[in-house]
């Protein structure tokens, strides 16, 4: 392909152009992608690293953890509907926090340490044994506690024993308690008025029960309460919805700009070289040969922009590390990048059929008979 | 061409800044409610209202500063709503509140409600009907409507006795003692310096952070976070589409080079070359930021209503602006060429 | 057996009304290292002679033969492998890629069809500027070439597949007299040496003492 390579040669500054504009523009597909992917695992983490099958709230909540009010005696009532292996209460509410002098806020999660509800993976220490011991999680945007710090909660002062990875709710520091301590904690807080209640049941299933079927099991046996299953849990976190559907138009319209713009750059070229394609086919050049040559520079131009574009992403993600926490994940980098390409050449059809139409006898006689 | 390219960046950029918009105020709505009030929370609650407790002896202290007009308790509990005539529960936020403002009334009777105008845009809600509030549906009557008040979900106010019942259910661990709120609104008396009150109010409690309007709004992480990203997106589709305009421009002048000879073998100036150039990338820019505008208002209103996006005035100059002044340098990009030309190019 | 022999060929344009007969029964031979001249005034077919000869376009009657072989009803790829084989074209308007320099001119017809340019066709390209008197204008764009040089070049691209027939379609008319003239030798010597059938076209009487033989056409009918 050295015709389509000289051509992009003695034309640098148009294909730097097109390759900047389709580098940038991937810039900010990975980045949004990127950011998008740590903003929804630190809002969902304590939810999606959580040991369980099944979350029960509260029918009024729409699977909203913070506005789900369930009394204690539904645990009970859960396990005993057929296919629950295990349940276990949730109760969760914010409060502001000291530690090493500092104040930050946090969410305070009172659990069953080992029972369902428990995040899945440990990263450093060991569950709480004592009131006076937690589990710290942080996320991509905020970083938890670390191993050994003490924590004062109220009037309580909490020591960590045990960090997770991405378990964090809502994108905040959470530490996990038990639920003694979180009782405690509450009734400190309110003057004792309040009357001690859960958030949620976490519930795992028995071997071979499908958690779907399990859910609505639960949702229609149990008075009061709506049961979600893993995956439709995490989605029904609030803001979830919305960020998915906000980012997804914004892709949208970038896919677009990079077709439109790739689109309508190779047509314009071939239009303005359309007698020097004229002149190759007239000596000999056959259909594919043009058409290949078109392919070529628009694989060539947007590969490269692809790789640039990915490579800036990286750096990016890499100097705001403090700030968003995020990097790029291979597998939505890959299939991002294959899109846009997918996209790319797909525009160029235009300009293909351009070059399909051109006859060679026109060589002789552009301006019609001799 | 050159058109259809730069109509969807602009119809990207109106998108974009209207999520930027319509995320700061969206989540805002209850805190502009007040005016220009202070607010004053306490100090660990990193100015975040559901992290925040002013005990009833701090409200009297505060209440008791010199320069205060009047002092009134905000608390807030996030929960849900029926929607009347349906089966549908919709996300709400219910201010408990004591002062009205420009946008807020009086307080409404115990039991009823001012509702946020935008729960009448996701059903048929009217003066007079009942929502069903909290995981007790707690019955409210609606008294009225408020504009502009969405604290990211549409928001109900009530009087301070009605939301203290309706949030021990719904959300017992977060209810207040008696006389407790989380927040404080503090009207400065005439003639008072509002920052230096708040310095003396501060100092007085010495467990509070007192802020104005402005100071709170950037003081919501989520809201510095959002915009400082999608600012930085802005300003990268901004110099996508000054390359765009360039490449384009680039394409143009090597067709044009004959014709510019021409024109500088007739005696045009180069001058007079890049003053055509100038408004033809003006043309082409304004052209397109009128139909991309056109389109993004379309697509915004075809959006679903509970997404965050809002075209304001302001956005939409800032970005005619940097799209004209953007298509200008981009367009410029090609100048050296065009200074380059040949008259005698034009002969032979 | 001629390198080019052209049948009872028959070429009309547009229908009804409006219908134009380009050529009306034409027959004609060229023999292998004949230099023939085919002159006629505007609008006498000759262009569209020559455009039939190379398969660039399609007769409605009769045929054409290339060393023995039909190629007046090849498939589209047959005729692009033809093209870029057994012929070479010297057109009147465009003639050179203008991103190419003239050696990569050159070089591009050996990289059409999938072919390669190996060290072989570089010195082939190379050998025959030498021969054309362009060796050192070989790596300028054609915008820095004369338009005696850029004929020059054409005429080597022409030559660059060692092809059976070489058809020319004006080459003087951009040209000043002593320039055509210089173009016209050497398009002969190239042709004698190599033994290459050639037919051009042209309506300058200046350089009629170049050719071997001289066809007269005039509307669609050769008269002499």
């Amino acid at each position: 392909m050295r015709i389509a390579l000289r051509e992009m040669r003695r034309s640098k500054l148009r294909f730097a152009l097109l390759g900047g504009a389709v580098g940038l523009l991937v810039l900010l597909l990975l980045f949004f992608q990127a950011v998008a992917g740590t903003l929804v695992t630190a809002l969902t983490g304590a939810v999606d690293e959580a040991r369980a099958d099944v979350l029960v709230y509260d029918d009024r909540a729409r699977g909203n953890p913070v506005t789900s009010v369930l009394p204690l005696d539904v645990v009970d009532a859960v396990a005993a509907v057929e296919g629950v292996e295990e349940a276990a209460g949730i109760a969760l509410t914010v409060t502001p926090v000291t530690a090493d002098g500092e104040e930050r806020g946090a969410v305070l999660i009172g659990f069953d340490p080992g029972a369902p509800g428990t995040p899945a993976t440990l990263e450093q220490g060991r569950l709480p044994e004592a009131d006076d011991e937690a589990l710290s999680s942080g996320s991509g945007f905020e970083p938890g506690f670390p191993l050994g710090a003490v924590v004062t909660v109220g009037d309580a002062e909490i020591e960590i024993v045990g960090t997770a990875v991405d378990a964090a709710y809502n994108a905040t520091p959470t530490l996990y308690v038990t639920h003694d301590a979180f009782a405690a904690f509450v009734r400190d807080r309110t003057g004792g008025q309040a009357p001690v209640t859960l958030s949620a049941v976490a519930v795992e299933a028995a071997g071979g029960s499908d958690p779907t079927a399990l859910a609505e099991r639960i949702s229609s046996e149990v008075d009061g309460v709506e049961a979600l299953d893993k995956a439709a849990a995490v989605a029904a976190l609030p803001g979830i919805d919305t960020i998915d559907r906000s980012f997804g138009i914004l892709y949208v319209l970038l896919f677009l700009v990079v077709t439109i713009v790739t689109g309508v750059f190779f047509l314009i070229l071939t239009v303005q070289k359309r007698q020097a394609l004229v002149l190759l086919r007239a000596v000999g050049a056959e259909r594919g040969d043009v058409v290949r040559l078109v392919l070529f520079q628009v694989v060539l131009v947007v590969g490269i922009g692809v790789l640039v574009g990915t490579g800036l992403a990286g750096g990016l993600l890499a100097a705001s590390r403090d700030v968003f926490g995020s990097a790029l994940d291979a597998g939505t980098t890959i299939r991002s990048a294959a899109a846009i390409l997918a996209l790319a050449l797909l525009a160029a059809l235009g300009a293909v059929r351009r070059v399909l139409a051109i006859d060679p006898v026109e060589a002789t006689s552009p301006g019609g008979l001799s | 061409m050159v058109g259809g390219a730069l109509v969807l960046l602009v119809v990207l950029l109106v998108v974009l800044g209207g999520f930027l918009d319509g995320l700061t105020l969206s989540q805002t709505g209850a805190y502009r409610a007040q005016g220009e009030r202070l607010w004053v929370l306490s100090q660990d609650s990193e100015l975040q209202l559901p992290r925040s407790r002013l005990s009833a002896e701090v409200v009297e202290q505060v209440t008791a500063v010199d320069g205060v007009s009047e002092t009134g308790g905000i608390a807030a509990v996030s929960t849900t709503t029926s929607l009347p005539g349906s089966d549908e529960l919709a996300d709400v936020v219910v201010y408990g509140y004591e002062l009205a403002s420009d946008v807020l009334p009086t307080p409404p009777a115990a039991g009823s409600a001012v509702v946020d105008r935008r729960l009448a845009t996701l059903a048929d809600v009217r003066e007079g009907d009942t929502l069903a509030v909290g995981p007790d549906a707690t019955p409210l009557r609606v008294a009225g409507f408020v504009e502009d008040t969405t604290q990211s979900v549409p928001t109900l106010w009530v009087e301070m006795g009605t939301w203290r019942e309706l949030a021990t259910v719904a959300n017992p661990a977060g209810a207040l003692p008696d006389g407790a709120v989380q927040a404080l609104v503090v009207t400065p008396a005439a003639e008072t310096d509002p920052e230096d009150l708040a310095a003396r109010i501060d100092a007085a409690t010495g467990a509070t952070s007192t802020v104005d309007l402005d100071s709170l709004i950037d003081g919501q992480p989520s809201v510095a976070q959002q915009a400082s990203t999608f600012q930085g997106i802005i300003s990268v589709t901004f110099v996508v589409t000054l390359l765009v305009v360039a490449l384009f421009f680039a394409l143009l002048t090597l067709e044009r080079t004959p014709l510019y000879a021409v024109l500088k073998a007739l005696g045009g100036r180069s001058s007079d070359l890049v003053r055509g150039l100038t408004a033809q990338a003006l043309g082409i820019s304004a052209g397109a930021l009128v139909v991309g505008v056109a389109l993004a208002l379309a697509a915004v209103a075809l959006l679903p209503s509970d997404l965050p996006v809002r075209v304001t005035g302001g956005r939409l100059a800032i970005i005619a602006l940097g799209t004209l002044a953007t298509a200008v340098v981009g367009a410029l990009f090609t100048l050296r060429r065009i200074l380059r030309i040949d008259p005698a190019d034009a002969i032979g | 057996m001629p390198a080019l022999e052209l049948e009872a060929i028959t070429k009309t344009y547009g229908s009804g009304e409006q219908t134009v007969v380009a050529l009306d029964d034409v027959s004609l031979q060229v023999d292998d290292g004949e230099l023939l001249l085919l002159m006629g005034p505007s609008g006498s077919g000759k262009t569209t002679l020559l455009t039939v000869a190379g398969a660039l376009l399609r007769p409605d009657r009769g045929v054409v033969r290339v060393g023995g072989d039909v190629v007046s009803d090849l498939k589209p790829r047959e005729v692009a492998r033809f093209r870029r084989d057994r012929v070479g074209f010297v057109f009147q308007h465009v003639n050179l890629v203008p991103f190419l320099t003239a050696r990569e001119n050159l070089l591009a017809v050996r990289e059409l069809g999938g072919g390669r340019v190996d060290a072989a066709a570089k010195r082939r390209a190379d050998q025959l500027l030498e021969e054309l008197g362009l060796g050192h204008r070989s790596r300028n764009l054609p915008s820095q070439l004369s338009g005696g040089e850029r004929q020059r070049v054409a005429i080597g691209r022409a030559l660059m597949n060692e092809p059976a027939l070489v058809l020319v379609d004006e080459p003087t008319s951009a040209l000043d007299s002593k320039m055509g003239r210089q173009v016209m030798e050497l398009l002969r010597t190239e042709v004698k040496e190599r033994g290459v059938a050639s037919v051009v076209v042209t309506h300058d009487e200046r350089v009629t003492d170049v050719a071997d033989r001289v066809v007269e056409i005039t509307d669609g009918r050769i008269t002499g």
